[in-house]
């Protein structure tokens, strides 16, 4: 090269990195969004997403992580305009389109700011159009997970104070249950047919009650008795326990009210708190025992309440800050057992059962559901430490065979979800989507059997356990997501059967001698920010809407949901308060269901087969309950709550409620005479998410929790 | 045995013989493919049917497609591990370009494509401009099964 041509190079060279400079300082200056733009939205996220999301972005429950790796993978190949869609269209959880344009816009400027992207002097708008990758690298600003300072906190509430005032809290409301009688063991194993003392109102988990007043002849003249508005906010998922003529009655922010079971007149309410900013989990049950309510809450605590007055009795932490719970309690030979949920982010703490003394609280045992290092199933997590045993939540209360003296409980699957993205190889990882036969009088394991080894695709084996004897021998029943109806022998944990209820690809095979199951390929093959098919997705196939159990007829009623979904893993930080559930999620229809989400269905358990079936387009957001008089009653997400005939499954009456029917519907009587009682509620995961999304035609109002009592004129 | 039995018999065995195969019906319907909260508008109401006829190794499809939000553009016969699982084209349809319309076309299988059509693995996948990696698609089923009303 001679001279010239190198000052000519040389030149070139200079004007080149001129022109980059000044692109890199364009670039920096024409940031996609305004740094109060960032502030307001950092206000705006903490207020109404980081319930789900977390403030540190990692995500937790259904909710996918929105900030580092998962954010990227989710965002960092799309445009901001599509970040800003995807958050206005399908956000806060339940009621997509409720925040104005500009706090959608200023949370979406919120997360580019806390993924790396850089503010300028240019404001975000919903027209925005840059490829998040170009402005975003995903590793996350510690300054915008750290609490909002005084004044930008201070702003939030007074703002949050225009919005709503706080609602009081405490014992809002004075007043003494007259002639309450104290539940004693006795009445629990033997429950009286007009009352409704636990969640699954048996300890079997039968969801049946022997009254029979009600019948497929007289079924179409319910009228409705009495109705009540709950609280509003959070998800609402329902049981309500009658005993002595009171309603008993659990509501979103951790209320729990007395009413009059005849005339829905409230008695007592104390409004524990805190106030429900999670969308997910409501507090399906309370439990009563001796002269007290026993209300586990969303703050992972438990409370013990005067069942005459409300009173705080006694109270205690049941896990860190992280956690919570909705499973409810079951109050089993004067121990309360719960279960915990919130153990998708790494923690110190694990997941656990505990149980505690109904009388004084006093903890008595804790049973780990993720097996630790050195314990008994601590050897089948690929060498993963303690800190990294995400998961194995319990969030569905346990069942109980006193003369086996045994509890029951399922647990739900490992997190992060994919086993690509905690390195868990394809190691089973006990106890995760598990049944768990524990002593309840010291929490020691007396069998497990694991449905699921090394679950990946958030298909939770977590709910209802149900007990069911034939002859002498004594079975379990359960399903799960993946809708597999399981049968096992409760004395040994011995697998007896498992049939499939609705279609799934999941898995290629299963054992019929062992009960083992065989992942299709590319799931055992699967990597991190691969998309995999999953049918059922993670709404199920079956959902914590309980079964019911009818007994005359031996039927196992079972509510089933038809949807799937591609879903993604993402690549997590393997470190303290990292994890969550790390995956996106995609929609789409059950192959050959014809759109048709919701399908119930009656099983004889002697032997597994199938009596009647039918589909709708809308899925069941209840429970089932069935009644002796042959009557089985059932709602959905279109508001519709239907009885059928068990014997036919024919729908013989069904009635329009306010709201999405959700909950776990009741029997009781008072004065000779049957009611039924049943809530409308919104809020939660999966089940409210997918027919939200899939199910274009279903209008709902933002508002709803609300209970009835129907019963035969007078 | 008379001769004019031996005859109707005789013409009985040639018509037989005649007679190609049973041929195999197929049909699905076409739901829109999977999408978030960024595409729903531009696939939710999407709907199609399909109805195929398989012929010796020769499967033949023709359906109709509606409700897009922008013209189709293509079609084609995919492949999955199982019925839901997307998978790869391994043929494509003729399709009206248009927001509804037709589509037809015709596929040689081979033994492993033959399996996993009776596996219901392979399905129909209709493209448009807004979803241009597909905007409905279908798992085929042997027609008289595998429905609920």
């Amino acid at each position: 090269m001679n001279r010239k041509s190198q000052f000519l190079t040389g030149a070139a060279g200079l004007i080149a990195l001129g022109v980059a400079l000044t692109s890199y300082a364009v670039a920096q200056d024409a940031g996609a969004y305004t740094a109060a733009q960032a502030d307001q939205g950092h206000a705006d996220y903490v207020a109404k997403c980081a319930g789900c999301h977390r403030a540190n972005l990692a995500g937790g429950g259904d909710a996918p992580a929105v900030g580092g790796n998962g954010f990227m993978t989710s965002f960092g190949g799309r445009s901001t305009k599509d970040l800003y869609n995807f958050i206005a269209k399908s956000m806060p959880a339940g009621a997509p389109g409720s925040l104005s344009e500009e706090q959608y816009t200023n949370i979406t400027a919120y997360l580019l700011y806390a993924n790396g992207a850089k503010a300028g002097s240019r404001p975000l708008s919903k027209d925005t159009d840059v490829k998040v990758s170009t402005i975003a690298d995903g590793k996350v600003v510690a300054d915008a997970i750290k609490p909002p300072t005084l004044g930008k906190m201070a702003a939030m509430e007074a703002r949050a104070a225009q919005e709503a005032a706080p609602p009081p809290q405490g014992l809002t409301v004075k007043g003494t249950v007259k002639n309450y009688v104290d539940v004693t063991d006795d009445m629990l194993t033997h429950p009286v047919d007009g009352e409704w003392l636990m969640y699954r109102r048996n300890y079997q988990g039968w969801s049946f009650s022997p009254l029979k007043q009600i019948t497929p002849d007289n079924v179409k003249n319910l009228t409705l008795k009495w109705a009540w508005n709950m609280n509003e906010g959070g998800a609402s998922q329902v049981t309500p326990i009658v005993h002595a003529g009171v309603m008993f009655l659990s509501n979103t922010s951790n209320t729990v009210q007395a009413l009059d079971a005849r005339t829905g007149e409230l008695i007592w309410e104390n409004r524990i708190g805190p106030v429900s900013k999670i969308a997910y989990g409501g507090t399906r049950s309370l439990a009563v025992y001796h002269d007290k309510v026993y209300v586990a809450t969303t703050d992972a605590k438990i409370h013990a309440l005067d069942a005459r007055s409300g009173k705080i009795v006694w109270d205690q932490t049941l896990g860190n800050p992280n956690n919570s719970n909705t499973g409810g309690v079951m109050v089993m030979r004067g121990k309360v057992l719960t279960g915990l949920t919130g153990c998708d982010n790494y923690s110190e703490n694990n997941c656990y059962i505990s149980a505690f003394d109904a009388d004084t609280g006093k903890r008595d045992w804790k049973f780990f559901t993720t097996a630790l290092e050195g314990q008994p199933g601590g050897d089948t997590w690929n060498g993963l430490p303690n800190l990294l045993r995400g998961g194995g939540d319990t969030w569905i209360a346990g069942t109980y065979d006193p003369e086996l003296n045994t509890t029951y409980w399922g647990v739900a699957q490992t997190k992060p979800w994919f086993r690509a993205s905690r390195k868990s190889g394809n190691a089973s990882t006990l106890y995760s989507s598990s049944t768990l036969a524990l002593n309840p009088d010291d929490g020691k394991l007396k069998w497990y059997f694991q449905h699921a080894p090394g679950e990946s695709l958030d298909l939770d084996e977590v709910f209802e356990r149900v007990l069911i004897d034939h002859g002498d021998q004594k079975t379990l029943m359960t399903i799960g997501k993946p809708g597999i109806l399981w049968k096992l022998d409760r004395v040994t944990g011995k697998f007896l059967a498992a049939k499939e209820t609705i279609f799934q690809n999941v898995f290629a095979n299963i054992d019929q001698k062992t009960g083992a199951v065989t992942y299709r390929k590319d799931i055992l093959n699967q990597k991190t920010n691969q998309w995999f098919s999953s049918c059922p997705g993670p709404e199920g196939g079956h959902d914590w809407q309980a079964t019911s159990y009818y007994q005359p007829d031996d039927l196992l009623i079972i509510p089933l949901s038809q949807s799937c979904v591609m879903i993604q893993g993402h690549d997590v930080d393997q470190k303290l308060g990292g994890g969550g559930t790390a995956a996106s999620q995609k929609f789409f229809f059950m192959p050959g269901t014809h759109q048709n989400m919701g399908k119930l269905v009656a099983y004889r358990t002697s032997d597994m087969k199938e009596v009647w079936s039918w589909q709708q387009r809308s899925p069941f957001l209840s429970a089932v309950l069935s009644t002796a008089g042959g009557v089985a009653f059932v709602g959905d997400f279109n508001r519709s709550f239907k009885a059928v005939d068990v014997k036919t499954g024919k729908i013989i009456w069904q009635t329009r409620l306010g709201n999405t029917v959700q909950g776990y519907p009741v029997s009781f009587s008072l004065d000779g005479k049957q009611y039924i009682a049943v809530a409308s509620g919104l809020g939660g995961g999966s089940p409210q998410q997918k027919p939200t999304m899939l199910l274009n035609e279903v209008h709902r109002a933002s508002t709803g929790h609300q209970l009835y009592v129907f019963g035969l004129p007078d | 045995m008379s001769r004019q039995s031996n005859i109707v018999i005789c013409a009985a065995l040639a018509l037989l013989l005649a007679t190609p195969a049973l041929a195999v019906s197929y049909e699905a319907q076409l739901d829109p493919t999977p999408f978030d909260a960024t595409n729903r508008a531009d696939v939710i109401e999407s709907i199609g049917n399909v109805t195929a006829t398989l012929d010796g190794s020769s499967l033949t499809v023709k359906g109709t497609f509606s409700n897009f939000t922008s013209p189709a553009t293509a079609g084609s016969f995919r492949i999955g591990l199982a019925k839901g699982v997307p998978g790869d084209a391994i043929g494509s349809l003729t399709v009206e370009h248009a927001r509804q319309g037709s589509f037809s076309g015709t596929i040689k299988l081979s033994a492993a494509q033959l399996t996993a059509l009776k596996r219901q693995s392979l399905y129909i996948r209709i493209d448009s401009e807004k979803a241009p990696d597909g905007n409905v698609q279908g798992w085929l089923e042997e027609s008289g099964i595998g429905h609920e009303s």
